[in-house]
């Protein structure tokens, strides 16, 4: 399936370690929207496309599964 | 005028209205897709007034469906012999203008002519593909045609490069001589490559779907692997071509590669500060690769399709080398499915054409997962160790960090028979990582500790201190040295030079039966 670069979805399970933006911030494609703990690995989640946040349904130290929906662009 | 000189009036009138394909209109209208005729392409991708065209004046001899008397300049193919950078190459073009490309059976025996041209004198072939598909009109002629190519593109695979241009549409069967073939190359909104098109979809199962997203060239690129290179624009794409073609040897003989003059390597990043001490923060190992290549060059390949798997060609000490690394900025730099296919056939072309392999390892292990499970993560993980262990080219490994489990043993362990081996000082070679396996070999201690937490962080960290480094596996020789980071390309040429004439001997078979 084509992915939805508007839909930063997690790739596995895992906690969250820092959230590096917030609703209504402009990103760039390329910026670190997450830091993900996940497979021994702090993973640096990044905006695959510019936009603006529309939301942020995760905060630090959040458990979260796969597939979870952690940021949404407009 | 004498005889001769009419005779080749006549000849230069015939070849003008060949070279002028499908008409002035079919050319407008090419061009308004944003693309170059058949024989601007390959004037194009071609050192200056090196090509020289054969078969311009080819017939078709369909007779049904008003096919009789109508004429097809070239038969809608252009086919020949040029240059690049100086070497020979062969090359045929389709040309969409006429007939809209399709493969008739003549048009199919101009490129079968040439494949046999490239196979005989042991230069790459680079076919451009531009089709609507099979000329309908001519039925089965047509089938046999794609049978023919295909056949063609099996036997030379391994003995020359073969590099597929898509360039327009290409579906139907006509998308399996790419797939055949070592490298695809597409072109953003230009290429379009499927079996079944959207129309049939749609009658079929009643869904929409636009070319573009179902086979266009970042699908290509990115989602299926089909494709091996992307580019913006024709131009791009052809500068791919050269590039490409100068880092990889034209045939499969050992004599064939031509080393480039030794660039020194760029000493702007320091390599001991690419890769962070603590093994959970990701780094990008492009630029591990970077620091030890001659002028710092790395030609990537597939870069946008499992990107948590680093392949390419970069040169050392003039010579091309096939890198293969972990990815930790990606998926954390995990084995899955697609990362395994992309390295396993990497690794054999690589093998085939004498290219040594250097690998950089730095890796959690597989991935876990129901839909990686049921994808068969077991066949498609296999491929890896088997193309590891079937090469016989030079074969090197470093390990930066992380080497765990069944990915250690992939990643061109000893084990598999590579060369040489070397580890970093962070590396950590265990079978699994130390907080895993201290709730394994520990549980009953944890279980039975008063502050469970406590105990368990304690258990971690004397495993931590036992198995997290380089040294248990180099006291096995399992690990040829432990070095500095800065000492890596010095320990690469010395590595590479050692085992440059490796003569490894294998038992009798017609071939092995590597899990496809």
């Amino acid at each position: 399936m084509i992915k939805n670069p508007k839909h930063i979805k997690s790739f596995l399970p895992g906690i969250i370690v820092d959230v590096k933006t917030a609703a209504g911030n402009v990103v760039k494609k390329g910026d670190v929207l997450i830091i993900f703990d996940a497979m021994k690995m702090h993973n640096r989640i990044i905006a695959t496309t510019d936009g603006k946040v529309k939301s942020v349904n995760v905060k630090q130290n959040d458990t979260v599964p796969k597939d979870f929906l952690m940021v949404e662009l407009e | 005028m004498s005889i001769l000189k009419q005779k080749i009036e006549e000849l230069k009138n015939l070849k003008a209205e060949v070279i002028l394909g499908g008409g002035e209109k079919a050319i407008a209208k090419q061009k308004d897709m944003g693309k170059k005729t058949a024989r601007e392409r390959i004037d194009a991708l071609l050192d200056k007034d090196s090509f020289l065209e054969y078969d311009m004046f080819i017939q078709h001899e369909a007779r049904e469906f008003g096919m009789l008397g109508k004429k097809l300049p070239a038969d809608g193919v252009v086919i020949g012999t040029g240059k690049i950078n100086g070497r020979n190459v062969a090359v045929f073009a389709q040309d969409f203008t006429v007939a809209g490309g399709s493969l008739g059976f003549m048009h199919a025996k101009k490129i079968t002519k040439i494949m046999d041209v490239a196979l005989n004198s042991r230069i790459p072939l680079i076919g451009i593909n531009d089709s609507g598909g099979a000329r309908i009109q001519e039925g089965v002629g047509a089938l046999a045609g794609y049978g023919e190519i295909f056949y063609r593109n099996t036997i030379s695979s391994g003995v020359i490069p073969q590099l597929s241009v898509i360039l327009g549409p290409c579906a139907g069967g006509a998308v399996y001589s790419p797939a055949l073939t070592d490298f695809v190359f597409v072109v953003e909104g230009i290429s379009k490559m499927f079996i079944t098109g959207p129309d049939v979809i749609k009658t079929v199962l009643g869904e929409e779907i636009s070319q573009e997203d179902l086979g266009g060239a970042r699908v290509h690129a990115e989602i299926t692997g089909n494709a091996h290179f992307c580019a913006a624009n024709e131009d791009d794409c052809f500068e791919q071509i050269r590039t490409l073609l100068d880092y990889i040897p034209h045939n499969n003989d050992k004599q064939s590669q031509c080393p480039a003059p030794v660039k020194t390597p760029l000493n702007k990043v320091k390599i001991e500060t690419i890769v962070p001490d603590n093994p959970k923060i990701p780094y990008d190992v492009r630029d591990v690769i970077k620091a030890v290549t001659d002028g710092g060059d790395f030609f990537e390949v597939q870069a946008l399709f499992a990107q948590n798997a680093v392949i390419g060609y970069g040169r050392i000490n003039g010579e091309t080398v096939g890198f293969i690394a972990n990815q930790p900025d990606a998926l954390a730099g995990v084995l899955d499915c697609d990362s395994a296919d992309k390295v396993a056939r990497f690794i054999r072309f690589c093998d085939s054409f004498n290219i040594p392999l250097v690998t950089f390892e730095d890796l959690p292990g597989y991935l876990p997962g129901v839909d990686q499970e049921h994808m068969g993560v077991i066949r498609h993980g296999a491929k890896i160790l088997y193309a590891y262990s079937e090469a016989t080219v030079p074969r090197v490994t470093i390990i930066l960090r992380k080497a765990y489990g069944g990915g250690y043993i992939a990643m061109n362990s000893r084990h598999l028979q590579a060369d040489f081996v070397f580890a970093w000082p962070l590396a950590e070679i265990a079978v699994m990582g130390a907080e895993g396996a201290a709730n394994v070999i520990f549980r009953k201690d944890i279980a039975d500790a008063e502050d469970p937490v406590d105990a368990r962080n304690k258990k971690i960290e004397e495993y931590k201190d036992k198995f997290a480094n380089p040294y248990v596996a180099a006291g096995k020789g399992f690990i040829d040295a432990v070095i500095e980071p800065c000492e890596t390309r010095k320990y690469l040429i010395h590595a590479l030079n050692i085992c440059k004439n490796k003569q490894v001997e294998r038992p009798y078979r017609k071939h092995g039966n590597p899990p496809f």
